[in-house]
C-alpha cells in the first residue's frame, strides 16, 4: 500500500487529467458500441422499407447522422485520451528516474556498497519501465476493459436478452482455452530462455578463449558440447514456438463458434418470434439486430484478453515499484558538519574504531599523525584495513570510536565537501566513464585549458599511449572501451595530476601496470608530491621505501611504523613482509 | 546452394516452407466464406424458416461449425511445420556460425567484436528464426485475408468492392506512415534510454570518485539533459501511437456508414443490397482492418529480420585472414640448429600505420630455452602470436623445422607448439577435460603425471572427485594461480616440439614457478620459450631477447645482458633493488 501512496504523490499534479482520462473513456466506449447498434437499426430500417412496411427514409437518415456523430466522438476521445495518458505516464517515469539519480548521490557510500550496481541500473532503467507499462495498461487495459464489458453487456441484453445469456455463458471457454495454452507456453519459453544462457556462456566461453581453442585444435570436441546444448534449445524452443503460435488459433475457434451460434440461434429466434406473432419467449430480433450482435460477439472477448494481460502488467509494475520504493526510501547521507575553510596542518587519528557490519572490527584503536608535508605509507595484508582508513579520511564512513581531527577540528564537524576539496585520490579500481579522455581527464578541474591537460597527461606518462588513440585526446572511451586496466590508471592519474591537491590518496594506484612504467609513475608522483601530505597504500613495498613514515597494519592496528631504515632495523613484521617480496621476485 | 548465406541453413526445411503456408491459406478460404455463409442464414434460411423448412438455418449452421473446427486443423498442422521449420532453421545457423568462427583468427574475432559474435548467435538468429516462423504464418495468412476479403466482396455488388478497397488504401497510407516514422522514433528512444542507463552506470560505479571531487551536482544536472531528452522522444513517440486507433476507426466506421448505403440505393444496378449482405459486408470490413494491422506488424519483423539477415551473411562472407598451407607431416627432417627462425620479421596491423615489432631476426635451436623479458607494448606477445599464425607477417619469413610456416597445414603447426597463454582460458567442465583438450588417447595416469608436473595435484588430488572435478564458470571456484598451473599441465601433455609460456607464472609464487622451471629445464629435447616481466625467471635461460617498443634490443644470457643492455639492467633493478 505504502507503494501506492508513493506512486499517488507522482501523479497528484494531473490527477484532473487522469479523472478527465476516464471521462473521456467512458464517453469513447460508449460511442464505441453505439455505432454496430445504430448500423444494424439503418440496416432494419432499409429492410422495412424494402418489404414495403415504411415508406420513407427520415428515420434512417437519423441514424446515420447519429453514426457519424459517434464515429467522430470516438475519434476525438481515443486520441485525446491516448494523448494525454500518455503524457502524464512520461512525466512519471522521467519523475521517478530523476529522483532515483539523485538519490543515488544522496545515499552514503555503503548503501551503493551494499548492493549490486547492475541491480540498482535495473531500478532506474527496467523497474521506471515496467511502472510505465503498468500504469498505460491499467487505464487503457483496464478501466476502459472494465468499462467495455458492462456496457456491452447492458447493450447485448437491450437488444435480446437470449442471445446475450448464451455470448456471457459461452465467452469465457475461449478465455479459459487461452489461458491454459499460454500458460503452457511460459513453462516451455522459460525453460527455452535458460537454453539460450546456456548457449550465449557457452559460446562466450568460445569466442573468449579463441586463441586456445585453435592452437589445442579443440574447435571439433568443443563443437560437440555446443551442439549438445543447441539441440536442447531446439527441442523446447519448437515446443514453445508451437504451443504459443496455437494461442490465437484457438480463440479464434472459440469466437467463431460462438457467432456461428449467434448467427444460429438469431436466425431461430427471429423465425419462431415471428411465427409466435412477435415475440419468442418475450423477446424480438431483426436482421439487422442479428447484424449488430455478431459485431458484439466478436468484441466482447477482447477486454477480457487485455484485462488478463493487464493483471500480469500490473502485478510487474506493482513489484517494481517495491523495488523504487525501497532505493527511495533509503536513508540519506548526513552531513552534520559545518562550513570549514581547511587551512593546511596536520591530520590526526585519535584512538579510532570502525566496523562496517558493527561485528568485526576493521579498525581497532588506531592513532596516527599525519605531519604536513609528509609522504605516508600505508603497509600490510590484505584485508588488513588500509582501504578503510581512506574511506574514513574522506568521510564516506565516519568513526565508531575516536576522532579525526584536521587542524584540531573533528572531521564530523566539517562539511563533507570541505575535506574532499582537500584531497585527490587514485583508487584501486580506476573509474572511467563514457566521454573523450580529455573530459576523462578534466573531470577534477572543468576550467582547465588544454595546455595543462597535455601537461598532467605527460606526467602521467599516459600522453604517448593517448597521442596514439585514433582521435587522441577526443576519443571517447568507456570502462570497458578497450584500454587496458594500466591505460585507465593512467589516466585517472592524469586527472589527480590537473587538480593538484594538497594532499594525495593513492591506493595501490600503480598495481596494474608492469614495473617499467610504474618506475616512471613514481617518479612523477614524487614530483607531484613534493612538500605535499601524501597517503599512499601500497602491495609493492619497492614503491614506498622513500616515504618519510610507514606504518604497518595488522588486522586494523597498527603494528610498527618508522622509516623503512628504523623499521628494517628492527626485523619484525615488516622485515619479513619485506624480505618475503624479495623472495618474490628471486632473491635469497 | 550457396554455402555462403543464411538460406543454406533452410536446406532441410524447403517442404516446411512451401506447405505451411498452403495449409494456413486453407485456413484463410473458411474464413474467408463465413461471411457468405450468414448471409445465406440471414437471407435464405430465415425466409425458409418462415414456411417452416429449417434446414436452411440448421445445414449451414453445421457448415459454419464444421468450417470453425477445420480452420483449426488446418491451422494446427502450419504452426507445426512452422515451428519445427523455423527452430530447425535457427539451430543450423547457430552451428554454422559456430563453425565459421573456428576458421577464423582472433584478430579476424576482434575485428569483428566480441559483443556483435554474440549478437549474431542471439539476437539476430533469433530475430531471422522469428522472421521465418512470421513468413510462414503471418505474411500469407493476413495478406490473403485483405485481398480475399476485397475478392469476396466483388462477388457481393462492385460498389462494395469499391468502397472496401478506397477504406483498404486510406487506412493503410496514414498507417505506414506512423508506423515508418514510430519505428524510426523507437531506435532514438532505445538510445536515450541506453545513454541513460550508462551514465548510471558511471555514476555507480563511480560514486567515490565523484564524491571526492564534489561532483554530485554535475552529475545529477549530467543526468536530467539524458533523461529530459528520453521523455522528449518517448512523447514524440507516444503521440505516433496514439494515431493509430483513432484513424482506424474513422475509415472502418466511415466506410461502414457508405455500405449501409448500398442498402438503400444501389447507383449502377439499382438492385439494393440485402441484409444479409450488408452483414457480411460489415464482417469483411472488420476482417480487413484487423488483417491489414497484422501485416505492418510482420512486415516491422521482416525489415528488423532483413538486418539481421545482412549482418549474418556478411559474416559468412568474411574470408579468414589465415590461408592453409599444405605440409601435414610433423616429422619432416630439419636442421636441428634451427627449429625456429625469425628472418627480418614485421608485424603491422592493417588497420595502423606503425609497426608492432619490427625487423625481428633470430634462430631458436632445438631444446633451447629461451627469455623474451620487455615491458608492457614492447611486443613480446606479438612474437608467439605470429608463430602460432594468429595472424601472418607483414613482411619477413618465420620458418618451422626449415619449412616457412605458411606453408603448413595450420592444424599440423599447432600441435606441434604447446602455448600457455598470458590469459588463462579454463572451460566449463571437469579438471581431467581442461587438460586433454578433446584428447582422447591418454591415460587418468598420465593426467596425474602432467598435473604433478605443473605442480597442479597439489590441490587436485585434495579434491573427492580428484582429476574428475568439475570446474564452474570458467573457473570462478579456482585461484588465478591454480587455473595457470591447469593450463601449464594441459601444455605439457600435448607432448609437442615446443613449449610456450607466456608470463603464464605471474600468479604462482616464487617457489612454485622455480619448481615448474626446473621441471621444465629438466626435459632437455623440449624447446622452450620463457616470456616474462620478472628477469629473475628468465635467468638461466640459454638465451634472453630484451624487447622495447617493437625491437629486439639485445640479445644474450642474464650475465653479458646485465653488462651491455641498459634496458634489462633498468627492469632487472626495478624489480631488486629497492632502492631504484
Amino acid at each position: 500500500m505504502a507503494s501506492i501512496k508513493f506512486l499517488f504523490k507522482y501523479l497528484k499534479r494531473d490527477l484532473l487529467t487522469l479523472i478527465l482520462c476516464v471521462c473521456f473513456s467512458i464517453i469513447l466506449v460508449i460511442s464505441l458500441t453505439l455505432i454496430p447498434y445504430f448500423i444494424g437499426l439503418s440496416i432494419d430500417q432499409i429492410d422495412l422499407f424494402n418489404s414495403g412496411k415504411i415508406l420513407n427514409f427520415d428515420d434512417f437518415t437519423f441514424d446515420i447522422i447519429l453514426i457519424s456523430l459517434f464515429i467522430a466522438l470516438s475519434v476525438i476521445f481515443q486520441f485525446t485520451f491516448d494523448f494525454l495518458l500518455g503524457r502524464v505516464v512520461e512525466r512519471v517515469s522521467k519523475e521517478l528516474r530523476d529522483d532515483l539519480f539523485l538519490k543515488f548521490n544522496e545515499v552514503p557510500i555503503s548503501f551503493i556498497d551494499n548492493h549490486l550496481k547492475g541491480d540498482l541500473i535495473s531500478r532506474i532503467v527496467n523497474d521506471v519501465d515496467n511502472v510505465n507499462t503498468g500504469l498505460t495498461s491499467f487505464f487503457r487495459q483496464l478501466i476502459i476493459g472494465i468499462f467495455q464489458v458492462i456496457i456491452m453487456i447492458i447493450m447485448m441484453f437491450y437488444v435480446n436478452y437470449l442471445l446475450a445469456i448464451v455470448v456471457i455463458i459461452l465467452t469465457p471457454f475461449g478465455f479459459l482455452l487461452s489461458y491454459i495454452i499460454a500458460k503452457k507456453s511460459s513453462k516451455y519459453y522459460k525453460e527455452n530462455n535458460r537454453f539460450m544462457g546456456e548457449v550465449s556462456s557457452n559460446f562466450l566461453e568460445y569466442i573468449n578463449n579463441i586463441d586456445v581453442v585453435e592452437s589445442y585444435n579443440y574447435e571439433e570436441y568443443s563443437f560437440e558440447k555446443f551442439n549438445k546444448i543447441n539441440q536442447d534449445l531446439y527441442k523446447v524452443g519448437q515446443k514453445a514456438q508451437l504451443i504459443s503460435s496455437l494461442i490465437n488459433p484457438a480463440s479464434r475457434v472459440i469466437n467463431n463458434s460462438i457467432t456461428a451460434v449467434v448467427v444460429i440461434l438469431g436466425a431461430f429466434i427471429y423465425v419462431l418470434a415471428f411465427s409466435n406473432g412477435g415475440t419468442f419467449l418475450g423477446s424480438v430480433l431483426t436482421t439487422g439486430m442479428i447484424s449488430t450482435f455478431i459485431q458484439y460477439s466478436i468484441q466482447y472477448s477482447k477486454p477480457f484478453d487485455a484485462i488478463s494481460s493487464c493483471v500480469s502488467e500490473a502485478q510487474n509494475a506493482y513489484s517494481s515499484l517495491n523495488r523504487i520504493l525501497y532505493v527511495m526510501d533509503a536513508k540519506n547521507d548526513v552531513d552534520n558538519g559545518k562550513e570549514v575553510s581547511l587551512k593546511k596542518g596536520e591530520i590526526v587519528f585519535n584512538h579510532v574504531d570502525f566496523s562496517y557490519d558493527n561485528k568485526r572490527k576493521i579498525i581497532d584503536d588506531f592513532s596516527l599523525l599525519i605531519k604536513e608535508g609528509h609522504k605516508i605509507a600505508l603497509v600490510g595484508p590484505t584485508g588488513c584495513g588500509k582501504t578503510t582508513i581512506i574511506n574514513l579520511l574522506l568521510r564516506f564512513y565516519d568513526p565508531n570510536k575516536g576522532t579525526i581531527d584536521f587542524n584540531n577540528e573533528h572531521s564530523v564537524d566539517i562539511k563533507k565537501q570541505n575535506i574532499r576539496a582537500k584531497f585527490g585520490m587514485v583508487l584501486q579500481d580506476t573509474w572511467i566513464f563514457k566521454g573523450s579522455v580529455l573530459e576523462n581527464i578534466a573531470y577534477s578541474k572543468e576550467d582547465a585549458t588544454f595546455e595543462e591537460i597535455k601537461e598532467a597527461a605527460k606526467n602521467a606518462n599516459c600522453l604517448d599511449f593517448i597521442e596514439r588513440l585514433p582521435q587522441g585526446f577526443d576519443t571517447i572511451i568507456s570502462d570497458n572501451s578497450g584500454l587496458s586496466v594500466g591505460e585507465k590508471q593512467l589516466i585517472s592519474i592524469a586527472r589527480v595530476m590537473l587538480m593538484k591537491p594538497e594532499i594525495l590518496l593513492l591506493d595501490e594506484a600503480t598495481s596494474n601496470i608492469d614495473t617499467r612504467t610504474e618506475l616512471k609513475i613514481v617518479e612523477a608522483i614524487n614530483r607531484l608530491t613534493e612538500d605535499k601530505t601524501s597517503i599512499m597504500v601500497a602491495h609493492r613495498l619497492s614503491t614506498i621505501v622513500n616515504s618519510d613514515y610507514i606504518v604497518v597494519i595488522n588486522n586494523g592496528k597498527i603494528i610498527e611504523s618508522g622509516n623503512h631504515k628504523e623499521l628494517m632495523a628492527k626485523k619484525g613484521f615488516y622485515f619479513n613482509l619485506y624480505n618475503a617480496q624479495f623472495e618474490e621476485v628471486g632473491i635469497k | 546452394m550457396d554455402t555462403n548465406t543464411i538460406k543454406y541453413s533452410l536446406r532441410k526445411y524447403k517442404l516446411y516452407v512451401i506447405f505451411g503456408p498452403i495449409f494456413k491459406s486453407i485456413e484463410v478460404i473458411f474464413e474467408l466464406f463465413t461471411p457468405f455463409v450468414i448471409r445465406y442464414i440471414i437471407d435464405e434460411g430465415i425466409s425458409a424458416g418462415l414456411e417452416n423448412n429449417y434446414l436452411r438455418i440448421i445445414v449451414p449452421g453445421i457448415i459454419l461449425v464444421l468450417m470453425c473446427l477445420l480452420s483449426f486443423g488446418f491451422t494446427f498442422v502450419c504452426q507445426y511445420l512452422s515451428s519445427v521449420c523455423s527452430q530447425g532453421f535457427g539451430t543450423d545457423l547457430r552451428n554454422r556460425i559456430y563453425k565459421k568462427i573456428a576458421t577464423l583468427s582472433s584478430l579476424d574475432l576482434e575485428k569483428i567484436g566480441k559483443g556483435n559474435l554474440l549478437t549474431l548467435i542471439s539476437n539476430d538468429t533469433n530475430r531471422l528464426q522469428l522472421g521465418i516462423a512470421n513468413l510462414i504464418r503471418l505474411a500469407i495468412r493476413a495478406p490473403l485475408l485483405v485481398v480475399g476479403s476485397l475478392i469476396m466482396s466483388i462477388f457481393i455488388s462492385i460498389e462494395a468492392f469499391l468502397i472496401l478497397f478506397i477504406a483498404v488504401i486510406i487506412i493503410a497510407i496514414p498507417i505506414i506512415l506512423i508506423f515508418y516514422f514510430s519505428s524510426r522514433q523507437i531506435l532514438k528512444v532505445q538510445e536515450s534510454i541506453d545513454k541513460v542507463s550508462s551514465l548510471s552506470n558511471d555514476d555507480l560505479a563511480g560514486a567515490r570518485v565523484i564524491r571526492a571531487f564534489n561532483k554530485e551536482e554535475y552529475e545529477i544536472n549530467k543526468f536530467k539533459k539524458l533523461s529530459n531528452q528520453y521523455y522528449k522522444d518517448a512523447k514524440v513517440n507516444q503521440t505516433l501511437n496514439a494515431l493509430v486507433n483513432p484513424i482506424t476507426y474513422l475509415v472502418l466506421n466511415t466506410a461502414a456508414i457508405f455500405v449501409v448505403y448500398l442498402g438503400r440505393d444501389n447507383i449502377f444496378a439499382n438492385v439494393p443490397l440485402s441484409a444479409g449482405s450488408l452483414t457480411a459486408l460489415i464482417q469483411y470490413l472488420n476482417q480487413i482492418t484487423t488483417a491489414l494491422i497484422v501485416t505492418f506488424n510482420v512486415v516491422i519483423v521482416l525489415t528488423k529480420a532483413q538486418s539481421s539477415r545482412e549482418r549474418v551473411n556478411d559474416f559468412f562472407k568474411i574470408v579468414p585472414s589465415i590461408q592453409d598451407g599444405s605440409i601435414t607431416n610433423k616429422d619432416i627432417e630439419y636442421d636441428e640448429n634451427e627449429l625456429v627462425k625469425f628472418e627480418n620479421v614485421s608485424f603491422k596491423y592493417s588497420d595502423s600505420e606503425k609497426n608492432v615489432v619490427n625487423n625481428l631476426d633470430f634462430s631458436i635451436k632445438k631444446g633451447e630455452k629461451i627469455g623474451i623479458i620487455g615491458g608492457t607494448g614492447a611486443g613480446k606477445t606479438t612474437i608467439i602470436k605470429l608463430l602460432e599464425r594468429f595472424f601472418d607477417v607483414t613482411s619477413g619469413k618465420i620458418l618451422f623445422k626449415g619449412h616457412d610456416i605458411k606453408d603448413f597445414n595450420i592444424k599440423t603447426l599447432r600441435e606441434q607448439i604447446s602455448l600457455v597463454s598470458q590469459k588463462t582460458s579454463i572451460f566449463n567442465g571437469t579438471i581431467k577435460e581442461n587438460v586433454l583438450m578433446g584428447k582422447d588417447d591418454i591415460s587418468d595416469e598420465e593426467v596425474v603425471e602432467a598435473l604433478k608436473e605443473a605442480d597442479a595435484y597439489s590441490f587436485v588430488f585434495k579434491y573427492e572427485d580428484n582429476i574428475n572435478h568439475e570446474i564452474v564458470e570458467s573457473g570462478k571456484n579456482l585461484s588465478g594461480g591454480q587455473k595457470q598451473r591447469i593450463t601449464i599441465a594441459r601444455a605439457l601433455i600435448k607432448k609437442s616440439d615446443l613449449l610456450i609460456l607466456d608470463d603464464s607464472t605471474s600468479a604462482l609464487d616464487f617457489l612454485t614457478d622455480k619448481k615448474i622451471r626446473e621441471t621444465i629445464a629438466s626435459k632437455k629435447d623440449l624447446t622452450t620459450i620463457i616470456i616474462s616481466q620478472r628477469a629473475t625467471s628468465l635467468k638461466e635461460c640459454n638465451k634472453i631477447l630484451v624487447m622495447d617498443k617493437g625491437h629486439i634490443v639485445n640479445i644474450g644470457t642474464h650475465e653479458e645482458l646485465l653488462k651491455n643492455s641498459p634496458i634489462y639492467k633498468e627492469i632487472y633493478e626495478s624489480q631488486v633493488n629497492t632502492h631504484g
